[in-house]
């Protein structure tokens, strides 16, 4: 038995208004424990309605998206709020970091909403951009970073919960080529501890250090014809027994979060 | 980057959570509310001044209220303390009307004096003079405008000491004026003034009917009976002389602290010993009863120009809050990313609205107090300020908060988180 972080089936969504704009239609996706999945497409194909999705942000019109085995359509904003906080980290092409705080408190506001003991939410954060490189400058203002060291503090602030599954939707759109490197490393590293990452892009490049790579075309996905040619990563099989480890922390953890007791659990 | 480092990033991702999840940062979120106060301090300023304009009307109307309240009170007390007025009972008589049941006897003085506790007395009633001109010159004019006549009173005793009156001039009649039936007269402040009589070293006449009253002096305060400053006043003899209706209707009694209830019970069995019940002793009648109704008046103004700041600051605040909400949307989507929910959203805008209310009340009510203890301070009042009072305004500046904070806390949960996290970039 084999449970995926996110597992999508037949995932529909409809944008109503005068014409109704079907963004995703019938969308099947599973993303294994470890994954990394780079997701490409054409400008309005979908990607950041796929991601919205995937992240909880969105609702479906149709179909059944999975967390940990956990279906979501069931669940009601209390409880997807709580699935974000504790299982899903996110980075936005614009960073979205707080220009009236210090680095430090930005990716502190991770830990706001979950339920990390008050000791430990410092020296997790420290730890997280001490990871990203960051950690000299801690009571910086992100206004006097560069774009690149922003995108890590928001990194830094995505991980340091301790997600399950990191969703990107253009993480390098606004960064130059040497950033984007270092930020695509960054996510290299995070996969290969084990942790399952989604990423949109427009970059080649950026998807080749992706070892999936799928392309949404009038609202379904499509295996890219990159996909074989961007050997990364070792296969999945190889990857250690860490990922399982995890899938069942973080079970039991939304189900506590959550308070969800005997859901579909895959 | 080196590959050292991915452990750190592995024990990350295994840190237990502690197993109950929910009431999730009452705390923090309370933290969050106060820094994104302080986040902005220049629109902060803006948005606590019409809490701060409003609570501080509001405090210093109720305080000055209660503090001039304070201070009438305490200064009646000393008066009411060592004032008394003895009048005869009054009886629905046969046609309906109430009538005295008995008249202040002639020798009322007499039998006044020495009583214990009774340090100055007089006995004084208003004369009716009918049509009678007062006048301060010998021949009435006709083609003169008609002017209204002051009242005129008629006392016996030393009715100076029974009201604590000063004289600005001159000097009040003795018991040789009354006992000779002369004609002399002490003019009140204002009756003086209207009459124009200003001195009285040449001994003035007026003309009272054609009589000519030489004034001796002139009354400039007394402690009680405001209107004697309005009247001419006359010894009795003279008034009875010219005027046969004219009677004593009380007596005015100056006594000592602390003997109010036995100059209650004595005074009446002294001015008719068969019938004490005949005779009543009170304080005197409250002498400020017209300047507290302009006062509750004036207080009524106040307290509606602090209601309607302070509508106007619940408003800016409101409007400045919602104005946040929609410049933080992206701050919205991203905290709603990070786990936020519905509730904990709307929680924050409003205990970011409640405690801008709150600051707001606080400066407010500091204000004021410190504005009715500097008048009183000028004035040589006590300041009378109601703790209750006080901490309820600066609460009241919460209220103020939460209401206004209300409205825009909701339309801030209502953001879909993708809505908020498209709108904004950071
Ligand atoms: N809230 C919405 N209401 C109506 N239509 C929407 C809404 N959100 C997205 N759409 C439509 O859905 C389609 C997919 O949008 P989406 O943002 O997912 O595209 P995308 O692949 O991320 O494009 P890009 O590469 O430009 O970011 C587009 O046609 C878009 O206009
Ligand atoms: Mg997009």
């Amino acid at each position: 038995m084999s449970a995926a972080v996110a597992e999508l089936r037949h995932v529909v969504r409809e944008f109503g208004g005068a014409t109704t704009v079907r963004a995703l239609a019938g969308v099947d996706l599973a993303l294994a424990p470890g994954d990394f999945c780079a997701i490409v497409g054409a400008s309005g194909a979908g990607k950041s309605t796929l991601l919205n999705v995937m992240g909880l942000l969105d609702r479906l019109t149709a179909g059944e998206y999975f967390v940990d085995g956990v279906a979501t359509s069931g669940l009601n904003d209390r409880q997807r709020s709580a699935v974000r906080g504790s299982t899903i980290g996110f980075v936005f092409q614009s960073f979205h970091l707080l220009a009236t705080r210090s680095v430090l408190d930005n990716v502190l506001m991770a830990f706001t909403y979950g339920g990390v003991p008050r000791s430990e939410r410092r020296p997790r954060a420290v730890e997280a951009l001490d990871r990203v490189g960051l950690g000299a400058r801690l009571a910086f203002s992100p206004a006097t970073l560069s774009g690149g060291e922003r995108q890590r503090v928001a990194i830094a602030r995505a991980v340091c919960a301790g997600p399950r599954l990191l969703l990107a939707d253009e993480p390098t759109g606004n960064l130059d080529r040497s950033n984007s490197e270092s930020v695509m490393e960054l996510f290299a590293e995070l996969n290969a501890d084990g942790l399952t990452i989604a990423i949109i892009t427009h970059d080649d490049e950026v998807a080749g250090r992706a070892h999936r790579r799928l392309q949404l075309r009038d609202g379904t996905l499509h295996s890219s014809a990159a996909e074989a040619a961007a050997p990364a990563f070792q296969p999945s099989s190889a990857r250690g027994p860490a990922p399982s480890d995890g899938t069942h922390a973080s079970l039991a953890d939304v189900n506590q979060v959550t308070g969800i007791r005997g859901g579909t659990r895959r | 980057m080196s590959r050292r480092d991915r452990t750190v990033s592995r024990s990350t991702r295994h840190h237990t959570r502690p197993p109950h999840g929910q009431g999730l940062g009452a705390r923090s979120v309370i933290t969050e509310a106060l820094d994104g106060v302080g986040a902005r301090p220049g629109r902060l300023v803006v948005t606590v001044l019409g809490t701060v304009t409003g609570i501080a009307a509001l405090v210093l109307t109720i305080g000055l209220g209660q503090t001039a309240g304070g201070q009438l009170a305490s200064h009646f007390d000393a008066i009411s303390s060592t004032h008394a007025e003895a009048t005869a009972a009054v009886a629905a008589g046969a046609d309906g009307a109430e009538h005295p049941t008995a008249e202040i006897p002639r020798d009322a003085l007499a039998r006044l004096d020495g009583l214990a506790g009774v340090e100055a007395a007089a006995v004084l009633g208003e004369v009716d003079i009918g049509t009678d001109p007062i006048t301060a010159v010998p021949i009435h004019d006709p083609s003169m405008p008609e002017t209204l006549a002051p009242p005129v009173v008629a006392a016996e005793g030393d009715l100076l000491g029974a009201v604590s009156g000063r004289l600005a001039r001159g000097r009040f009649f003795d018991a040789g004026h009354s006992a000779r039936g002369d004609r002399v007269a002490v003019l009140g402040r204002d009756a003086a003034a209207s009459l124009g009589v200003g001195d009285v070293a040449s001994r003035p006449s007026i003309f009272l009917g054609g009589h000519a009253y030489a004034v001796i002096g002139i009354l400039d305060a007394v402690d009680i009976q405001p209107n004697l400053l309005g009247s001419v006043i006359v010894p009795l003899a003279a008034a009875r002389r010219d005027y046969p209706g004219a009677t004593a209707a009380r007596v005015e009694l100056k006594i000592a602290v602390g003997s109010a209830s036995v100059v209650a019970h004595q005074v009446p069995i002294a001015l008719a010993p068969n019938s004490p019940d005949d005779f009543d002793v009170a304080a005197p009648a409250e002498p400020t009863q017209f300047e507290g109704a302009v006062r509750s008046d004036i207080d009524l103004v106040f307290v509606a120009i602090g209601i309607i700041t302070l509508l106007a600051g619940g408003l800016g605040i409101a409007s400045v809050t919602m104005l946040g909400v929609s410049q933080r949307r992206g701050e919205i989507g991203l905290r709603r990313a990070l786990g936020a929910t519905r509730g904990q959203i709307a929680a924050q805008f409003v205990l970011e609205s409640v405690v801008v209310g709150l600051l707001g009340g606080v400066i407010g009510a500091a204000l004021g107090v410190f504005v009715v203890v500097t008048i009183s301070l000028v004035q040589g009042w006590t300041p009378v300020l109601d703790l209750g009072m006080t901490l309820g305004g600066a609460a009241a500046g919460g209220v103020v908060g939460l209401l206004a904070g209300g409205y825009p806390a909701i339309r801030a949960a209502l953001i879909e988180p993708v809505e908020a996290l498209r709108a904004a970039s950071g």
